[in-house]
């Protein structure tokens, strides 16, 4: 003779099954490692893991030109600005807080450069509180002789001007992004070829050429009219 | 004797815990202790008896489970937990209570020797 | 009436009263002890002697009012309760389903959780000689201090005299805790605690970047559900030098890991 008793009722199994779904989850966030959801949670997690902050959260952006899933966020502290890098793998949702970085201000209009990776585009953050409206020029400019054969010593001038009229307002600062590969009418080798612009002083066959960037930001009011523009070199560190 | 149906209506839970008290049933055999032991006197609607078997069972004052019958198939026995004990304690003694009160008020020998 | 058409009033009367549960197990459920009850009494009924169509009618009108009792048992199974239960079993189906893929791409990408670890016990933490450097004295001080969440304690210590630079290197270990197992590494304590002892000589960790050694160096050398343990080398150490303390202060926080040294040979 067959004699089943269920031993739950199927009030107390709904109960369970719900009570279950949150520890499931949390068991597989844990076997994740615990990813963040978004790159604000990455920058809050890495600030407590450095002791500092909780700056206050101006903008979260993506990193990279090529990859999905890098992404920065930025925040401003007692004089300083937070940058925070989280990356999601495979799965897309969910971000690796990697690190954050810390750029003391100098409180006036200024450029800060945060470290970048690899071949993406740079993202700099320039000081303009009062602007409507934002500009980004970058110069490079490479002075320097050259032998490329031996033949003798030749001088070479080489200058670059990439401008920017997009940028993202983020609490007081914008944010540009500068492309890094341009294609740059190359006096060397009396062509045209594509060429990063690492803000790196570069080894030419043959010999360094020191290499300098420059950056010039213009500010502008709701009417257009020019307030301010302010310059300054940039370097890789 | 014909007995007024009203009466019947409001301890049928009363009945069926008692029954039940006494060892697993299934829900035929309910309705035939109940005609049986009262003399065809507690006649319910057979199909009345499974609402209240069901909601007795959602408030754990009994459980059911299946077992296999003769005809090979699936029948369904209820037993009484501790809980249904309790309530039929309860309802047992509510109704006592009650009839008490009602054999308090009703007037004369004649009518408790069965005349009819 | 013939036989088919007399059960068929009998299942009629129970898909009648069943049709009211709305749940379908539940429906189902209902409708086959109905249909075994009606089953068992028109048997009783016919054997008592009732010709086979009157013992149907008979019992088809002793289960009542089909839609009374219908509504009745419609009641005692609220078609709601069942279908939060399906939807309870289907959820965690989902969440389970949902977990496959996740785990199967942190696997590909490497970003499932590295388990926990502990590199071996480093010899330059525990009480003896290590290679060039004598052991002055060993040591489990009790500083403890906390910030953000984390809670700081050094829990081992060993000064040496290292023969071959003739300078003092201090050794110490230090746990750090958090009691929400996603809080991560303390990087601070890795990277930006600096030391003082009581002679009034910093232990400055120099920012990366700047060429000088910074004199104070450390790792994370092992990690728990809770806690990491983190080793820590101080080189130089002022001879005679009585305590050592770990900080931190910036941003609005303090942590100072003050330990008494012992072994001083001044």
């Amino acid at each position: 003779m067959k004699k089943r008793v269920p031993r739950l009722s199927r009030a107390a199994k709904t109960v369970l099954n719900f009570a279950l779904i949150p520890v499931v989850l949390f068991v597989l966030w844990a076997l994740l490692d615990y990813p963040a959801f978004s790159p604000a949670l990455a920058h809050r997690r890495l600030e407590r893991q450095n002791l500092c902050g909780p700056s206050e959260l101006l903008c979260t952006y993506p990193v990279s030109d090529h990859f999905d899933g890098f992404y920065s966020a930025a925040g401003v502290r007692d004089g300083e600005l937070y940058v925070s890098f989280c990356f999601a793998g495979l799965n897309r949702f969910l971000l690796n807080p990697v690190d954050l970085l810390r750029y003391p201000l100098s409180g006036t209009e200024e450029i800060v450069l945060p470290s970048q990776y690899g071949f993406e585009s740079y993202t700099l953050f320039a000081a303009c509180p009062d602007a409507a409206r934002a500009e980004l020029s970058v110069s490079l400019v490479i002075d320097g002789t050259y032998d490329p054969d031996g033949s003798g010593l030749r001088d070479c001038h080489l200058e670059l001007l990439y401008t920017s009229t997009e940028a993202e307002r983020c609490g007081g600062f914008f944010r540009f992004r500068v492309p890094k590969r341009y294609t740059i009418f190359n006096a060397f080798d009396d062509d045209y070829s594509d060429t990063d612009a690492n803000l790196e002083i570069r080894a030419w066959s043959g010999g360094l050429i020191p290499a300098r960037f420059e950056a010039t930001v213009r500010g502008f009011d709701e009417t257009g009219a020019l307030l301010y523009t302010f310059s300054q070199p940039l370097s890789a560190d | 004797m014909k007995v007024d149906r009203s009466l019947l209506s409001g301890s049928t839970t009363l009945l069926v815990l008692s029954l039940l008290a006494e060892g697993e049933k299934y829900g035929y055999q309910l309705i035939a202790e109940l005609a049986a032991r009262s003399d065809d006197t507690f006649c319910l609607k057979e199909g009345t008896l499974y609402p209240i078997l069901h909601t007795l069972e959602q408030d754990r004052r009994v459980v059911s489970y299946e077992r296999e019958a003769e005809n090979g198939r699936m029948r369904r026995y209820y037993r009484i937990t501790p809980r249904g004990k309790e309530l039929l304690t309860e309802k047992a003694a509510e109704w006592r209570f009650f009839a008490s009160k009602v054999d308090a008020i009703i007037p004369g020998r004649a009518i408790r020797e069965g005349a009819v | 009436m013939s036989l088919s058409a007399n059960l068929s009033a009998m299942s009629r009367w129970c898909e009648q009263a069943a049709s009211w549960v709305r749940y379908p197990p539940d429906r189902r459920r209902v409708r086959e002890e109905l249909w075994n009850h009606m089953d068992d009494a028109e048997c009783a009924r016919e054997a008592s002697g009732m010709p086979r169509a009157e013992a149907v009618a008979e019992t088809v009108r002793a289960m009542g009012d089909a839609d009374e009792v219908g509504r009745a048992l419609a009641k005692a199974h609220p078609a709601w309760k069942g279908w939060l239960w399906e939807v309870s079993r289907a959820l965690l189906v989902c969440v389970f389903i949902l977990a496959v893929p996740l785990l199967v791409n942190a696997v590909r990408d490497g970003s499932l959780h590295d388990g926990f670890y502990a590199y071996p016990v480093d010899a330059r933490f525990a009480e003896e000689d290590y290679g060039t450097e004598t052991l002055l004295a060993f040591w489990e001080p009790a500083a403890k201090a906390s910030s953000d969440g984390y809670t700081f304690s050094v829990t081992r210590a060993a000064r040496r005299y290292d023969t071959a630079s003739g300078e003092e290197v201090l050794y110490f270990t230090v746990r750090a805790s958090h009691p929400l197992p996603w809080a991560g590494e303390p990087m601070a304590a890795v990277r930006a605690f600096s030391g003082l002892d009581s002679a009034g000589k910093d232990y400055p960790r120099l920012p990366g970047g700047t060429g000088e050694p910074s004199r104070v160096r450390s790792r994370v050398s092992s990690r728990r559900p809770f806690s990491w343990q983190l080793e820590y080398e101080v080189r130089e150490l002022t001879p005679g030098a009585e305590w050592f303390e770990l900080y931190y202060r910036e941003d609005g926080r303090s942590v100072a890991l003050r330990f008494p040294l012992k072994g001083a040979t001044a």
